[in-house]
């Protein structure tokens, strides 16, 4: 059939405006006489997708060249898919509404480990051969985005890896792309082009060999074009690099209905549990300028209401006050609001919450991440109680009165102490909301407390350490439920199975890709939903696929032995990270690396303010 | 304040856009089109826009109207190209003028829907006349209230039947358009699918042509 059938059933699934496109700002170019045809994939919903950044820049970036063009695929719901397969309807972009073998570049991103049998499901809708060696023709399909440095559960599935920041690779392959093509050459020369671009990881020229006890003994390349060890691309300067002035808006809701504006890159904390924090080093910045002219031009081309500053960790910018001053000027003259994700409990600055007030009132989160002073020095949170407890005390003076308290069970080192302190502070918050405010004015408070499972990441001090078992998190978030008695505090926890499979597959190596080809024929999806996640059918999978999970959520690796990702290179070195899980057993904190190098490596990245 | 009734179409792909969402859409498109749009007063303002009769999800309109307060007055034809650069394509403002007579003297909406079926129909035609000439047609209806039987025959004003071949067919439809009696074009089809036997749609096209005052002249 073809796609614009799609009609005879569109009325008969959810949200039918997810699968239309054509919405202000998308770009549809003449499909067929465009050389480079990328189509750029988000293994999740069109609201989820839609809310990622990443694919924002990329997207115009792509659509800027007259020689390429860029579209849309999501994953179809539920529904939808079901549908699609009765209707014999292949996987297609929203712009040119074409099939996604008719692209030349398959390109997904990975944000989130519980996406991978969606990006399965969605190569079997689009009939592109799961397995890489079993593509003889037809598109290249890539990889990129955070989970990518470790993309080995997929190393069948995938052609390629662009490791780091897209703006630069991503044209760089497109230019091979395009000389390749011309050339007339074999799909295999094209590998072998792009091996040598720097940040570019061909998993198939890289050979794993195993010990019997299922560690690993080496990791080789086997190709004199690829690099030793692929290095993760940067961009060094943050001001003069793309960043789109119009962004698509849909027509329907997605969660982050608003503008993006990303302020920089990166983040000085050092928290050991953080991947982000490793893995986009250097901290880079966009200039006040630069950001002002950007918040102009994208309220103008977009007309939303709301502008969200985007970055790791807003209230570190370092000229957080000109900044926001400059923004709200041009922000309130329009009628558009401000919001600053990300605040830090340790320089959480009343004035600026108040100016942000002024449009509009948002709902104040902290994360001290942990309950103990132990626990917090431990994983580097680097805030002390006293810290909290004075934006507590500022916040709740200033009128807000409903909190939300961040934290994880089961990081290293934790004991019953530290979890049960999470309950103590939470009753301090409550204390300290009494204390604030005086009698005649209290209108009570809501303090929600959530819990999520520790998920030892690679590129972190913790990517040596075991997950805590199910039942060790379980019995855990029992004991705190039992502990939080005041009718203040709310507490919410995760379900701890997701986090096992995503600690899975987050340290997982190449042998997981026939769990995930298993899972994916027994018809796991959307593995991150609840009403789609069903853990026991993934543990059957395993059983079938006689893959132990245990050995790669739960086990004590040594720092000797050889990760699956140790030919990866993302600037941060190993004695770095060895350094400071020594430091994390003694709760010896590391301090922000503004105030001094700590020596992570990042400097042979060659960028940011390290340089 | 200048208040204005625009006309425009939404067609294509944008049939899926439901009501709220276009309306969100076309207040971000004034933005985009910087008109001096005037806002409600109150805690929580909002746009001077309203849209007569919103077209059913999955119904594409070729002359809706939609009534919008600007605090300046603006040549209609500078209203028109500012306002179609900041919407998407498969919405256009068509025309723009000075509302006399307010939306709610709306009575008729016309239709035309194009059929396909699934299996084909001898003299199709006639026998979708003689269904419609039954005295009358109880289907089940959405009201306020939630589904509920009701009559609709009182509610179709005409029905022009055009057979292209025994399973094609494309129906030209004047129906009751108010508060209170509404007919949907596809409320009219479930009633076919009642009465009629054999008769299962395989596509249906529906598009709103235009809204009617009672005696069927169009709204100025």
């Amino acid at each position: 059939m073809r796609i614009e059938d799609i009609e005879k059933f569109l009325l008969e699934v959810q949200k039918p405006a997810r699968y239309i496109g054509g919405e202000m700002g998308s770009v549809v170019k003449p499909f067929d006489d465009t050389p480079c045809k990328v189509a750029f994939c988000f293994p999740d919903t069109y609201e989820i997708g839609m809310s990622h950044l990443g694919m924002k820049i990329l997207y115009h970036m792509i659509n800027t060249r007259k020689d390429s063009l860029c579209e849309r695929v999501f994953a179809p719901w539920i529904d939808m898919e079901e549908k699609m397969r009765e209707n014999n309807i292949p996987l297609f972009s929203l712009e040119n509404k074409r099939a996604v073998s008719e692209f030349d570049l398959i390109g997904f991103t990975l944000q989130y480990e519980m996406c991978y049998t969606n990006i399965l499901n969605m190569l079997d809708l689009a009939s592109v051969p799961l397995l890489a060696k079993d593509r003889t023709d037809g598109p290249f399909v890539c990889v990129g985005g955070p989970c990518s440095y470790n993309a080995e559960p997929l190393a069948d599935f995938i052609d390629f890896v662009m490791l780091g920041e897209g703006e630069e690779i991503f044209n760089e392959v497109i230019d091979a792309f395009i000389s390749w093509k011309s050339s007339g050459k074999k799909r295999e020369d094209f590998l072998q082009q792009i091996a040598k671009i720097p940040g570019i990881y061909v998993p198939k020229y890289y050979d794993v060999e195993y010990y019997n006890d299922g560690t690993i003994q080496s990791i080789q390349k086997n190709t004199e074009n690829a690099a030793d060890r692929p290095q993760k691309r940067i961009i060094k300067d943050m001001s003069s690099v793309f960043y789109p002035e119009t962004m698509i808006v849909p027509f329907t809701e997605i969660v982050h209905d608003r503008i993006m504006l990303e302020i920089f890159r990166g983040c000085t904390r050092g928290c050991r549990f953080c991947q982000a924090g490793i893995i986009y080093r250097p901290v880079r910045e966009k200039s006040v300028d630069r950001i002002c002219a950007l918040a102009e031009k994208l309220i103008k081309n977009t007309g939303y209401d709301e502008i969200s500053l985007s970055s790791l960790s807003t209230s570190d910018y370092s000229k957080l006050e000109e900044m926001t001053a400059r923004l709200l000027e041009i922000t309130q003259n329009k009628k558009v609001s401000l919001s600053l994700p990300s605040l830090r409990v340790d320089n959480f600055s009343m004035d600026l919450m108040k100016k942000v007030q002024a449009v509009r009132k948002t709902g104040l989160t902290f994360a001290p991440e942990a309950g103990t002073q132990r626990l917090r020095d431990v994983i580097n949170k680097g805030i002390t109680e006293e810290d909290l407890m004075h934006s507590m005390n500022l916040a709740f003076s200033n009128g807000w009165n409903s909190v939300k308290l961040y934290f994880m069970i089961g990081l290293p080192c934790e004991t019953l102490e530290d979890v049960l302190g999470i309950a103590e502070l939470a009753d301090k918050v409550v204390d300290c909301y009494y204390d604030s405010v005086p009698k005649g004015k209290n209108r009570g408070v809501r303090v929600t407390v959530s819990t999520s499972t520790f998920v030892p990441k690679p590129f972190t001090p913790f990517q040596w350490d075991p997950q805590d078992e199910i039942d060790s998190i379980v019995s855990k978030q029992r004991a705190l439920k039992e502990k939080i008695s005041r009718r203040q505090i709310t507490y919410n926890w995760h379900e701890s199975k997701v986090s096992f499979l995503e600690a899975v597959f987050a340290r997982g190596d190449r042998r997981l890709g026939k769990v995930l080809l298993k899972a994916h024929e027994m018809g796991c999806k959307f593995d991150g939903w609840n009403e789609t996640f069903d853990f026991d059918r993934w543990m059957h999978v395993f059983e079938v696929t006689g893959i132990d999970p245990h050995f790669y959520a739960n086990r004590k690796r040594a720092f000797s032995e050889i990760l699956p990702w140790s030919h990866i290179d993302v600037g941060v070195s190993d004695a770095f990270l060895i350094r400071e899980r020594e430091k994390a057993e003694n709760a010896q904190t590391t301090p922000d690396c503004r105030n001094g190098c700590t020596g992570c490596g990042a400097t042979v990245l060659g960028g940011g303010a390290c340089v | 304040m200048f208040k204005y009734r625009l006309t425009f179409s939404k067609t294509g792909y944008a049939k899926y856009v439901s009501h709220l969402d276009l309306m969100r859409m076309f207040q971000r498109a004034f933005k985009r089109a910087e008109l001096p749009i005037a806002y409600s007063n109150g805690f929580n303002p909002h746009q001077k826009i309203s849209i007569a009769f919103p077209l059913p999800l999955g119904v594409t309109g070729t002359k809706e109207y939609m009534d919008v307060e600007l605090t300046e007055s603006l040549l209609f034809s500078e209203l028109i190209e500012r306002l179609n650069n900041a919407l998407p394509t498969d919405i256009r403002i068509l025309d723009a003028h000075i509302p006399e007579i307010k939306t709610s003297q709306i009575k008729w909406a016309a239709y035309s829907v194009d059929l396909e079926l699934k299996h084909p129909i001898s003299n199709l035609a006639q026998k979708i006349q003689n269904v419609l000439e039954q005295p009358t047609l109880i289907v089940d209806k959405k009201t306020k209230k939630g589904v509920a039987e009701t009559d609709i025959r009182p509610m179709i004003h005409t029905v022009q039947i055009h057979q292209k071949s025994d399973i094609e067919v494309k129906l030209n439809l004047l129906l009751s358009c108010a508060d209170g009696s509404n007919l949907k074009a596809s409320t009219l089809i479930d009633a076919l699918k009642k009465y009629l036997d054999g008769f299962e749609t395989d596509r249906i096209n529906i598009n709103r042509d235009g809204l009617f005052l009672e005696n069927q002249t169009e709204i100025f």
